[in-house]
């Protein structure tokens, strides 16, 4: 029992990562397991396995920098990324540069800091993701470019503000960067999100 | 195409291995012995040179073990490209040999 449950963990380990390679690189991981058959020796195959799993992730990161790379991606969307890598850029600077003025003691304001620099990082993460053509990724980037319009919105609402021009102006280009992504052309251009549908049996 | 590509000494070590008997099928388990590559590396090196269409791939149907397995050859084109890479790259080939090789 001990011996067969020695014998599957690699095939168990190989197969548990396979899974959540996508269909293209399936090969081989299949590859991999199917030669995982033929080694003797528990520790030969639990090195066969381990440096396996190192070099399925090698492909799924040379698959995934390729396609970051790729020339499909529309101008507009490329504007976009950028705008939302260089507002996450800004958000993250105001904030590293504050850091040194803040009086607060740090054992209080570590949370309050990291929460921060979580929220900063967001526009970068959709960055990322309309680069690589994510379907998430855009409908991120709408739904933040809705929230900060409507912020704006609320701020100009508010009467405190001398000179509107520039809210004003980030509504606008909210709202040019909404209708950018809803464009079908645009939509068709990113990848549907991908769902497993796998059989038990 | 082989002048454009820079291979890397392991890549180098798998195309000459390939090269030697190019006409055979080889496995995957036998090119990691062969070459002392261990698979983190040389699947890798097999999925760059079966996208380049150098290598060429087929499955053996599932054995009494259950599992079908990979095989792997060069193309024509392969083959070209490989003796033109190791021709050029001789010495890194030799260095890296005696070292690996079981």
């Amino acid at each position: 029992m001990q011996k067969n449950i020695k014998q599957d963990l690699p095939i168990w380990l190989l197969g548990w990562f396979a899974q959540r390679l996508p269909p293209e690189q399936q090969i081989w991981a299949d590859a991999l397991l199917g030669e995982l058959a033929q080694i003797p020796g528990i520790w030969e195959r639990l090195i066969w396995t381990v440096s396996g799993i190192c070099g399925l992730g090698k492909i799924w990161m040379r698959t995934r920098l390729e396609n970051v790379f790729d020339g499909d991606r529309p101008l507009a969307v490329t504007l976009i990324a950028l705008y939302h890598a260089i507002l996450s850029c800004i958000i993250v600077a105001v904030l590293v540069w504050q850091l040194p003025r803040m009086r607060t003691p740090w054992t209080e304001a570590f949370f309050p800091v990291l929460m921060s620099l979580f929220v900063a990082l967001i526009p970068g993460v959709i960055a990322l993701g309309l680069w690589v053509l994510d379907d998430a990724a855009r409908l991120m980037a709408i739904i933040l470019s809705l929230l900060h319009a409507l912020g704006n919105g609320a701020l100009i609402s508010t009467h405190h503000l001398g000179w509107t021009g520039r809210p004003v102006g980030r509504i606008v280009l909210d709202l040019v960067m909404i209708g950018i992504l809803l464009l079908p052309s645009i939509r068709g251009a990113f990848r549907p999100l991908r769902v497993d549908l796998r059989l038990r049996s | 195409m082989a002048d454009k590509v820079r291979l890397s000494p392991q890549t180098l070590l798998v195309l000459d291995t390939l090269g030697q008997a190019a006409s055979e099928w080889r496995y995957g388990y036998d090119l990691s012995r062969v070459t002392g590559l261990k698979s983190g590396t040389l699947y890798p090196i097999l999925a760059r040179l079966a996208e380049r269409k150098w290598l060429e791939t087929c499955w053996k149907p599932p054995d009494e073990n259950g599992k079908p397995r990979h095989l792997y050859r060069l193309t024509a084109e392969g083959l070209r490209s490989a003796r033109a890479s190791l021709q050029k790259s001789m010495g890194r080939v030799q260095v890296l040999k005696p070292a690996r090789a079981r």
